[in-house]
Parts: structure tokens; C-alpha cells; sequence
């Protein structure tokens, strides 16, 4: 078969690489100093840490406990006395499930990526380092994954330790970790016939000191990219799947658990779905154009390229 | 690619037998029944035989060109695959026109226009566009044409009336991509020498764009089509399931909850060769696009 | 033996504090849309006790306002009705429900009119004996099955044997215990012999479960029949069965016509065939029979109810429905006390009813105390006395039985924690009732897990006996199915007793109930049931829901009643 190719432009990345390391140690300020002019990415850093303090502060400071019902006061408007966002058709006060709607979608997004960062990372440098065979069977085993729907997956395994959180987050991190694989191999076969790792092994470095030591942190700033990105996929994964009722079991609220049950009083007060879609949309948006700018940090060539 | 699909059946298949719950319970058999006559009817399936034994009979009957049937309606396979491949591609192929449709002209418009507010506005659009979550956006659009305006069918197949909106919630994603790629191609070759010489021959603005430079552009946009078309399956399973569009998605997901073992099995296969042939295609088309690019 | 008959009208007994107006207006209703004739409308208020002078000006008032009746019913079409539930297996037998589909391809002996009189369908008439122990139907000649085969009384004997027979796994079975014999003398003659007097005996065999099919065509079919074919006696013949998305039938062309005194259509139907569709996200059904997507619908959501009632070009017909939503708990769970009745009841008394009910039903519905409605004649309202909701006594019931609460609020004792796990079918008005419940057990200190599943696991963990399910029957004689879900002949897998319940006052009502040798005797086996399971709790009730039929203003003759889970086609036709 095909030896796998990376969907992006290759030589641009392989390009990007050499950048990186000859700009030398001050690289990580530079980079800071260009992300700081991009008036987009700068307006996503803030978003995605605003989110992030309100998923780690949020809850605490919510008004109600997010699973109080209090059925006579069902279907509130937003404005409403004592309920700012207004109450579902149970009587919570949606501001205090949102706030832990938001946590729970940023723990998510997060736990998942880690995972599927940690996974991805290995797997990738590893096949990217020793090439042959080593590599074919892994990057066999890249595709395989790469191809699984996300919901096939997810359903199964759903359906073998039930549903819920934990169940949402195994499937998700389980997809993605193949995204990483592939790039974090498509950087370490560059970089791998680079003088300096040549020069290392001469030294009679180890094979996994060379990994960890040299090429690990030359391909964290691809992988910071793409973990922007990922986040803001899982986030939207964990949301499609709760929305069809395999995610987050009641009475926790997740940002798609929550359109869910709006969706069904949209002409009765139509609040309850659109305040968390706008969450979504402003916390994947946030997410995407940070990306966006960490990678035009990474390579100017790469600006504007989709 | 067949080794991975072999490695897939297996895994597919063990998973689902292992799963808890089974077709007993799917709407087959009176699930008020006693336990007695639910084990009967898994014994008369040989769901009671070792997975691996299973396994065998299955592969046994594939041999002899028998993909079986449904265990919830007897609806033979091929008859399923024929309806619900015809559904899925329909719905898949509307949505990728509309996004090519759109995401093309708006691209090159915004790459010419660049900076202004009609680029501005592109961007923001495409920005959207990446970000809406589709199953929200199905809820938005079926609030405004079917509930409000009674516009649009809310759900259901196969006129066109029915096709609109799922095509549209599932080509937004890949619109919204494929523009932001248009435009950045464009100016990226907007730029080059070629083009210069042949605005100082003289050729109208429009002539230098649309004929010679879009071509060039467009190359890395086309061969990422294979690549769109493997999103578009997974993205196709929420619009299906949501809109109610009898595709290869939304039988699978059916067919996994009802546990409807020879269904689910062959239409996991039949999504993952998809996504496969997908990936293949995007392989070549963009090694053909960029020999350069050819790795060792 | 107090039954009247006349011209295959079996009026019953209806005193006039079973039911009293409700019955009256249905007939009203009836009449007025054309679903009984000016002479069955007389006889039924007859029977109700009205006085003719009455009659005479109920009958005027109904004339002059009255439409239908007047424009004559067009042949063609396919009526396109909206469902809210899954379609079950068209095989009486072997079915856990029925859909509206029964009603369309199959047949039963007899049947209910608008106003709950048993009519004649199968059966023309019939003759209780003086003792009460045997019953003799006069079958209409000439009938048959759809495949041409021939439908007399040695068919229908082969149906109630099938599911007396424990090899079909009909669950059913409970129910058809009084039933020593069924014989067949003649092509026209059923005899249904009782071990002893059984007045239900009509409302058993009215239901679709014990709808007519042809047993021959059913053993070929085995597992496939239901799926790809049926063959009963109903006007329509199935085309189509897809679980989850829809069924579709089509016209018999070789019909006989019913039996049935109150359906006027006396021959083939005017309808080419009709489709139903699933549709389980409870908000689309409203959007679509409002766009116009679908004829005629059965049970919208809740919060839409307003919105059609408001619009013009729809009519939405509110009946109170037989069915009720309920809890188990596993009485293995001692640890929790679930085997102690008085911890079932302090659970029961933590569940605010009338709240869910105002907040979820937006009041169509009922708050259920007993096992059955009390639109049902025989609601008796003793059991309002039991399971009202008081968080204090529930908070001191538990105390009592040793519970005190832990640092976190939730009740402690030996060491053990007062949680446990419900399941329910994921869906999304089961979600709500299970999030209420959930949090409503929550305030006296109980941790429930709410787990919504799907179906194929859901029953399959049903029968693992798990602490707690959510569930809800449908039936048009609540008790008997309930009967299933409490009998301790049905626990440890035989049936659905999830709860594995065994409690003696239990049992004794059900004996009470299928002895029962008249209405009287069978109001107080009704009580003394209803009673026990008030009391008892083998299963917790929650609520009630009205049912909403909906239907376009170009369809005619379409009419769901309070005795029928779903109206005939028969008379059915699109203007």
C-alpha cells in the first residue's frame, strides 16, 4: 500500500521544521511576540482562557445546584426573577447547569486530547523513527483507526460499559489519537536525517534519549496546533453524542445534553437551546482560530492555507 | 486494505456479540417473554455458541455469496445495501456540490477582493461555518423552515424537499473549509511571476484569474476531495440520524442499538472500506497534484 | 347473569356512578362525528339510563350542528398517520403491544363501540350460560383470511390454544388461566368453557392480543411471520414492516365487510392503504402533521398541545388514555429494605405527582396512586388515600427503618448507602420523568442513578432483575396487564415481574379478580386490586397521560375512542 502521506502540504511542513530549529533557543519568544500581532488569535486566546476559568470557577460560583428542580417554576424566560438565563422544563436554573456544561465540555475536550496526544505522540515517533518495518505495522495500524466512525465506536463501547462520560471520553481519545500519530511522524521522518541527530548518535546517545531529549520537543509545536484543533473536535464529538443521548446521563448537564432537551420547546422558549449552542460555537471558534494563529506562529508560509 | 478489513470484521464482530444486550431484546421477541423463550430464540440464531464458532458459520456463509438478512425485518442485505448506499451517496454528493458550488466563487471572489469587506465577510462566514455544531444547526434550520414557515419538510425521505436541509447542514463544515483553502491557494499563486507576465500581455483582470490562475489554485482543493469525502461519512451519520435520511449512517446506528448483528456487521464494513477508499484517493490524487511531494 | 343482547349489542351494566357524564358526552361525540348511527346512539342512551324526552332533544341539538354524514366518502388514497411509539411484531401472539396497524389487518371476536359496548366483529352474537362457566359465540359464516383461507370457529379455537400453549410464549398465558377449554362444534359454533365464572373473559378477548390469525400461516412463517407477511382478517393486507421507521398496508380487495354494528362502511374500505410512521422525537410530530407531512397523528408532544389546539386547519380530539408509567424495585435489594413495605412506601411518598404532572403533562394527565386511571369504571378513590406526596412522612418512614443521613445527605445504615440504579429506555420524555424522580428522591436522601438505555439492553438488563426500572403500559383494560407485572407467577424470569415481587395480598386479589362472576363482583375484585397495589407497591405508580389524537380537516371518518387503543379504518376517507 501507499506509504501514508500527510494530508498537509509536506514540503511546507518539512520547511516549517528546519525554521524551527535553526531559529534557535529565543524561538518560543519570537513566536509569543508574532501570536501577540494577530488580532484573531489573540481574540481566540482570550476566549478559550475565559472558558477556561469559568470551567474551573464556574460551578462554584453558580447562584443554584444544577440539579435542583423546582417544577412550579418551569420554562422561565431568561431575565426572569432570581434566574438570569431563565429555567428548563424541570425548573433548573440554566445559568448553573451552563456553567457546569462548560466545565464538564472543557474536561472533555481536554481529557481526550490528552489522551489521544499521549497515544498519538508514541505511536508516531516510533513509526516516524525506526521506519521499516516497525513502521509499517504501526502506520497500519494508523489507518485502521484513522478509518473507524467515530459513532460506530462509540456506540460499541457505549453499549459494553453503558453510557456516560467516561464511556464518550474512552471512544473520542481512542479516534483521534491517529490525527497525531500522522503528523508526529510525518515531522520525526524529516527531522530523524537532520545533521544533529546523526551528530547524537555519534555521541552514543540512545535511541531513546534521542527521541525524548531532541526530537519530542521539535515536534510539540505541531502537536500544539493540532491539539487546538482537536480539543475543539472533541468538544463538538462529545456534544453530537450526548445530543443523541449516549453521553452525559441525567442530571448532568453537558453543552449538547442541554440542546437536547431544549429542542423539543423551541417555539416555548427557544433560550434553552440556543444559549448553549452559542457556547459552542464561540468556545470551537475560540479554539479553531487560536490554532489558526499558532500555526501561522509556527510558519508564516503556512498563513492563510484553509 | 484487505488485511485491515479482515482485522476490522473480527473486532466488529466481537464486539458486538460481546456487547451486553442482543436481538432477543430489539423487537423481535416479546420482551415480556419468559427467559425461557428468549434463550430459545437465541439458540435457534446460535447466538449461544462460542463467539469464534460464530465467527466461523459467518464466514462460512459469506463464501457462498450470502450476506444474510436483517434479523429484526428479514430484508435481505443486498436489498438493504442497494436503498441505503443509493440514500447515502444521494445525500453525500448533493452536500459536496453545494459546498464546491459555494465554497469556489467565494473563495476566488474573497482572494480578489482581498481585505475588503466583501473578504471580511467570507471569512467570517467560513469561520461560522466551521464552528456551528451540525446538529445545532439542523435544530436552527428546522425551527425556521418547517416549524415557523412550513416551508420544508421537517424530516423523512426521498423527494427533494426532504434532501434540502440535511444536504445543507452536512456540506457547512466542508464549505466553510473549502473556501478558506480556495482563497488561500489563490493568493498564494496570485502572486506568482507567470501571472505578472501575463497581466503586462494585456489580459483582462478576469481572463488572468478565472482561466489561469484558478486552474493552478484549484489543484490542492480537488485532490483534497477523497479526504472531504471520508469527513463526510462521518459527519453524515448525526445528519442521517437526525433528519431521518435512510442512509448507511443512520442504519448502522439502528442497527447497533437493536443489535441486528448481520445488518450491523456488514454496514460497519461497508462504511470503513468507504472511509479507506477515501483515504486512498486522497493519496493519489495528491501525489499526482505534487510529485514532489511523493514521499520514499 | 345480567347481560342484555340485542341485534349482537351487548349492553352492560353502567350504573350511572361509573362513569356517568364522560359516557354520555362520548356518545354525543360519537354520534356527532358520525361514529354511531342514530339507532345505536338511541340504545346506548337507553342503556345509560336517559329518558326518551332527553334523547329527543340531545338528537335535535346534534343535528343542527352536525357536517358530517352529509358529503359522501371518495374511494383512493393512502392516509398518511403519525405514531408516537415504536411498531411492535404484527403478531398477536407474540407481541409485547399493539400498534394501529392491529387494527387495520386483523380481526377480534368482538369489539367495543364509541360508547364501551361489547358489538359484535368475528362473532355475531352470543350466550352466556345460566351458571356463568360457558360461553357460546355464533360465528359469522362465510369468513376468511386474507390468504383465502377459511376463518370459522375451528380457527379461532386454534388462536386462544396457541396461547394457552406455553411453547408460543405468549405472556399472556396469566391471563387465560380461568379458560378450561375452548371447543369448536361446528364451523359457527365457539364455545369457551370457564373453570369458573369469568366476566373479563370479553375484555381479554376484545384486545388485539387475541386478534385472529391464521395459526397455519403462522407456524410456516416461525420467526419471519410478522415480518414479511401476516395473514388475519382485518380489510387491510401488510405491505411493509420496517421497526423504526414505518408500516404500510393496503387495501383488501376481497373483504367480506365487518361484523360491526357501528362501522358504516359495510363493505371494502374506501382507503388504497394507509402508512403509519414512527416518529420518536416527540417534537417532530407536531411540526409535521402541522406541515402537513402527515394526516393524522397520535400523541403529540406535551408543550405543542396549545399550538394545535390553535390551529385552524387541525381538530385534536383529548381522551383519557389507559395506560400509566411506573417504577420497579428489585425486592432482592434487602439491604435497602426494598422487600419492607414500609420503605416502598416512604420512596412513594417522596414523589410529587401533581407537580410532574403540571410541569411535565402540562396537566393532560393524571397523577396515579393506584395501578389504573380513573377514567377506568372500576377506579375506586380508596387508593388516593395511599402513596399522596409528604416529604416528612417519607423523611420519617425511613428514619424509622433506621436510615440517618450521612455528611453528604445521603441516608446511611450498617454501613450501607441508600443508592441504587434505575433504568429506563432512552427516550426523551422518559428522561425528564426519571431527571424528576431522581431529584425528588434526592430530597429525603436517596441517591438514584438514573441510566437510559437502549432498548435492546434495556429489556435484556430488565430480566438481570436491576434494582429499578422505569416502564409503561398500554392496554385498554389496565388491570389485566397489570396483573402480569405483579403476579409472583411471573418473577424469577418466568414473566415480566421485574421487581420479583411475591406478595400474598397480591395474589389473592388477582384470584379474586379472574373469578369474578359479574360487574358487581368484578368492581370489588377491582377495588380490592387496586387496593393491594396501592398499598403493596409491588410496583411504585407515577402518572397518567391524556391521549392527543390529532387529525387535518380533509380527513374523514376517522374516530379514536375512549374504549379502543386506536380507531378502525374502515370508515376512513380523504376529501
Amino acid at each position: 500500500m501507499a506509504d501514508l502521506i500527510v494530508p498537509d502540504d509536506k514540503a511546507v511542513w518539512e520547511a516549517r521544521v528546519e525554521r524551527l530549529w535553526a531559529v534557535g533557543p529565543s524561538r518560543w519568544e519570537d513566536a509569543w511576540y508574532e501570536l501577540s500581532r494577530n488580532r484573531l488569535a489573540l481574540g481566540g486566546l482570550v476566549i478559550v482562557v475565559f472558558f477556561t476559568l469559568v470551567a474551573v470557577v464556574g460551578p462554584a460560583l453558580a447562584p443554584y445546584d444544577y440539579a435542583k428542580q423546582v417544577l412550579s417554576d418551569n420554562l422561565l424566560p431568561p431575565l426572569s426573577p432570581g434566574h438570569l438565563l431563565g429555567t428548563d422544563a424541570l425548573g433548573r436554573d440554566l445559568l448553573s447547569r451552563l456553567l457546569l456544561g462548560i466545565r464538564i465540555s472543557m474536561v472533555v475536550g481536554l481529557g481526550t486530547t490528552a489522551i489521544a496526544l499521549v497515544i498519538g505522540t508514541i505511536v508516531g515517533m516510533l513509526a516516524g523513527y525506526y521506519r521499516g518495518w516497525v513502521d509499517r505495522v504501526l502506520s497500519g495500524f494508523v489507518e485502521l483507526v484513522w478509518g473507524f466512525p467515530l459513532i460506530l465506536i462509540a456506540v460499541l463501547l457505549i453499549g459494553a460499559i453503558g453510557p456516560g462520560l467516561v464511556g464518550v471520553v474512552i471512544a473520542v481519545g481512542f479516534v483521534n489519537w491517529a490525527g497525531f500519530a500522522r503528523i508526529v511522524r510525518g515531522d520525526v521522518f524529516a527531522l530523524r536525517e537532520k545533521e544533529f541527530v546523526a551528530a547524537a548518535r555519534a555521541l552514543g546517545k540512545g535511541d531513546l534519549e534521542i527521541m525524548v531529549r531532541h526530537l519530542l520537543p521539535n515536534v510539540v509545536g505541531s502537536a500544539l496546533v493540532m491539539g487546538s484543533y482537536y480539543i475543539a473536535i472533541a468538544i463538538i464529538a462529545e456534544a453530537a453524542l450526548s445530543f443523541i443521548g449516549m453521553g452525559a446521563q441525567p442530571p448532568l448537564p453537558s453543552l449538547g445534553q442541554m440542546i437536547n432537551e431544549g429542542s423539543g420547546y423551541m417555539l416555548l422558549n427557544h433560550w434553552l437551546s440556543t444559549i448553549p449552542g452559542i457556547v459552542i460555537v464561540l468556545l470551537v471558534l475560540g479554539l479553531n482560530v487560536l490554532g489558526d494563529g499558532l500555526r501561522d506562529v509556527l510558519d508564516p508560509r503556512l498563513k492563510g492555507l484553509g | 486494505m484487505l488485511l485491515i478489513l479482515t482485522i476490522s470484521s473480527i473486532v466488529i464482530f466481537y464486539a458486538l456479540r460481546s456487547a451486553p444486550g442482543g436481538p432477543s431484546g430489539g423487537g423481535v421477541i416479546n420482551p415480556l417473554a419468559s427467559q425461557e423463550i428468549r434463550q430459545a430464540y437465541d439458540k435457534r440464531l446460535g447466538l449461544d455458541q462460542p463467539v469464534y464458532t460464530q465467527y466461523f458459520i459467518y464466514l462460512r456463509h459469506l463464501a457462498t455469496g450470502d450476506l444474510g438478512a436483517s434479523l429484526v425485518n428479514g430484508t435481505p442485505i443486498t436489498e438493504l445495501l442497494a436503498t441505503h448506499a443509493r440514500n447515502s451517496l444521494v445525500l453525500g454528493v448533493t452536500a459536496l456540490v453545494i459546498s464546491y458550488v459555494i465554497a469556489i466563487p467565494l473563495g476566488v471572489l474573497a482572494a480578489v477582493k482581498r481585505n475588503t469587506w466583501v473578504d471580511q465577510l467570507a471569512m467570517g462566514g467560513a469561520i461560522l461555518g466551521m464552528g456551528i455544531p451540525n446538529f445545532w444547526l439542523a435544530l436552527i434550520l428546522v425551527y425556521f423552515f418547517s416549524l415557523r414557515l412550513n416551508l420544508l419538510p421537517s424530516s423523512g425521505c426521498c423527494d427533494p424537499p426532504q434532501l434540502i436541509m440535511p444536504a445543507l447542514v452536512l456540506a457547512a463544515e466542508g464549505t466553510a473549509v473549502t473556501m478558506r483553502m480556495t482563497r488561500s491557494s489563490m493568493l498564494e499563486h496570485l502572486s506568482d511571476d507567470f501571472v505578472r507576465a501575463l497581466r503586462a500581455k494585456g489580459l483582462p483582470e478576469w481572463n488572468v484569474v478565472i482561466r489561469h490562475v484558478l486552474r493552478n489554485a484549484l489543484i490542492p482543493v480537488i485532490s483534497l476531495t477523497g479526504l472531504r469525502l471520508g469527513w463526510l461519512i462521518g459527519y453524515a451519520l448525526i445528519v442521517e440520524t437526525i433528519f431521518r435520511w435512510p442512509g448507511v449512517g443512520y442504519l448502522l446506528v439502528d442497527s447497533v442499538l437493536r443489535r441486528d448483528y448481520p445488518v450491523a456487521q456488514f454496514f460497519s464494513l461497508v462504511l470503513i472500506l468507504f472511509v479507506l477508499l477515501a483515504n486512498w484517493l486522497a493519496d493519489i490524487g495528491y501525489g499526482l497534484a505534487n510529485p514532489r511531494i511523493r514521499v520514499a | 347473569m345480567n347481560y342484555q343482547v340485542a341485534d349482537g349489542i351487548l349492553v352492560r351494566e353502567a350504573n350511572m356512578d361509573d362513569l356517568g357524564q364522560p359516557v354520555v358526552e362520548n356518545l354525543v361525540t360519537q354520534y356527532m362525528a358520525g361514529g354511531l348511527s342514530r339507532r345505536q346512539f338511541v340504545k346506548g342512551a337507553l342503556a345509560l339510563g336517559l329518558g326518551m324526552t332527553a334523547i329527543g332533544s340531545l338528537l335535535a341539538a346534534c343535528s343542527s350542528s352536525s357536517n358530517s354524514g352529509s358529503t359522501t366518502p371518495k374511494t383512493g388514497g393512502t392516509l398518511r398517520e403519525g405514531y408516537d411509539l415504536d411498531f411492535s411484531r404484527l403478531d398477536p401472539i407474540n407481541t409485547n403491544w399493539y400498534d394501529p396497524a392491529f387494527y387495520a389487518v386483523y380481526e377480534s371476536l368482538v369489539t367495543n363501540d364509541a360508547a364501551g359496548n361489547y358489538v359484535a366483529q368475528i362473532a355475531s352474537s352470543w350466550v352466556v350460560a345460566p351458571d356463568g362457566k360457558k360461553v357460546t359465540f355464533k360465528i359469522r359464516s362465510g369468513l376468511k383470511f386474507q390468504s383465502g383461507a377459511t376463518l370459522d370457529a375451528a380457527a379461532i379455537k386454534a388462536v386462544y390454544d396457541g396461547i394457552a400453549d406455553p411453547k408460543n410464549g405468549s405472556p399472556l398465558g396469566s391471563v387465560w388461566v380461568p379458560v378450561a377449554s375452548t371447543e369448536a362444534p361446528d364451523a359457527t359454533t365457539l364455545v369457551i368453557n370457564l373453570k369458573h365464572p369469568y366476566f373479563d373473559l370479553f375484555n381479554i378477548v376484545k384486545t388485539g392480543y387475541w386478534d385472529i390469525v391464521n395459526m397455519a400461516f403462522r407456524a410456516q412463517l416461525g420467526d419471519k411471520y410478522g415480518q414479511q407477511g401476516v395473514d388475519g382478517s382485518g380489510p387491510f393486507t401488510l405491505t411493509e414492516w420496517v421497526p423504526g421507521s414505518h408500516t404500510s398496508v393496503k387495501r383488501w380487495d376481497n373483504y367480506p365487510g365487518t361484523g360491526s354494528p357501528f362501522i358504516q362502511n359495510k363493505g371494502k374500505t374506501y382507503l388504497d392503504g394507509i402508512k403509519w410512521t414512527a416518529i420518536l422525537d416527540a417534537p417532530q410530530r407536531a411540526i409535521q402533521i402541522q406541515n402537513g407531512e402527515i394526516d393524522t397523528l397520535r400523541g403529540p408532544a406535551f408543550q405543542d398541545i396549545t399550538r394545535l389546539q390553535a390551529d385552524k386547519n387541525l381538530t385534536v380530539t383529548q381522551l383519557k388514555e389507559w395506560s400509566g408509567y411506573f417504577f420497579t424495585l428489585n425486592f432482592g435489594r434487602k439491604d435497602l429494605g426494598f422487600d419492607d413495605v414500609n420503605v416502598r412506601q416512604a420512596l412513594s411518598h417522596a414523589i410529587d405527582r401533581g407537580g410532574i404532572v403540571k410541569a411535565l403533562l402540562f396537566s393532560h394527565g393524571e397523577p396515579l396512586y393506584g395501578p389504573i386511571t380513573s377514567a377506568d369504571k372500576s377506579y375506586t378513590k380508596d387508593v388516593e388515600s395511599f402513596n399522596q406526596f409528604d416529604v416528612n412522612k417519607s423523611k420519617s418512614m425511613l428514619a424509622a427503618a433506621g436510615w440517618k443521613a450521612g455528611s453528604d445527605g445521603i441516608l446511611t445504615k450498617n454501613g450501607v448507602r441508600f443508592a441504587f440504579e434505575m433504568i429506563i429506555q432512552a427516550e426523551s420524555f422518559n428522561q425528564q420523568l426519571g431527571s424528576a424522580i431522581q431529584a425528588q428522591l434526592k430530597t429525603v436522601g436517596v441517591d438514584l442513578k438514573v441510566s437510559a438505555l437502549d432498548r435492546g439492553t434495556f429489556f435484556n438488563r430488565a430480566f438481570a432483575i436491576p434494582d429499578s426500572l422505569m416502564f409503561f403500559y398500554l392496554w385498554p383494560v389496565p388491570i389485566d396487564v397489570v396483573t402480569l407485572f405483579v403476579n409472583s407467577a411471573n418473577a424469577f424470569g418466568k414473566g415480566p415481574n421485574w421487581s420479583n415481587a411475591v406478595i400474598p395480598k397480591m395474589d389473592q386479589a388477582i384470584a379474586a379478580w379472574q373469578s369474578a362472576a359479574n360487574q358487581n363482583d368484578l368492581n370489588a375484585a377491582g377495588k380490592q386490586f387496586q387496593l393491594a397495589v396501592a398499598e403493596q407497591l409491588p410496583f411504585v405508580p407515577i402518572i397518567n397521560r391524556d391521549a392527543f389524537w390529532v387529525n387535518r380537516q380533509n380527513v374523514h371518518g376517522w374516530h379514536p375512542d375512549q374504549w379502543n387503543l386506536y380507531p378502525y379504518y374502515n370508515d376512513v376517507w380523504l376529501g
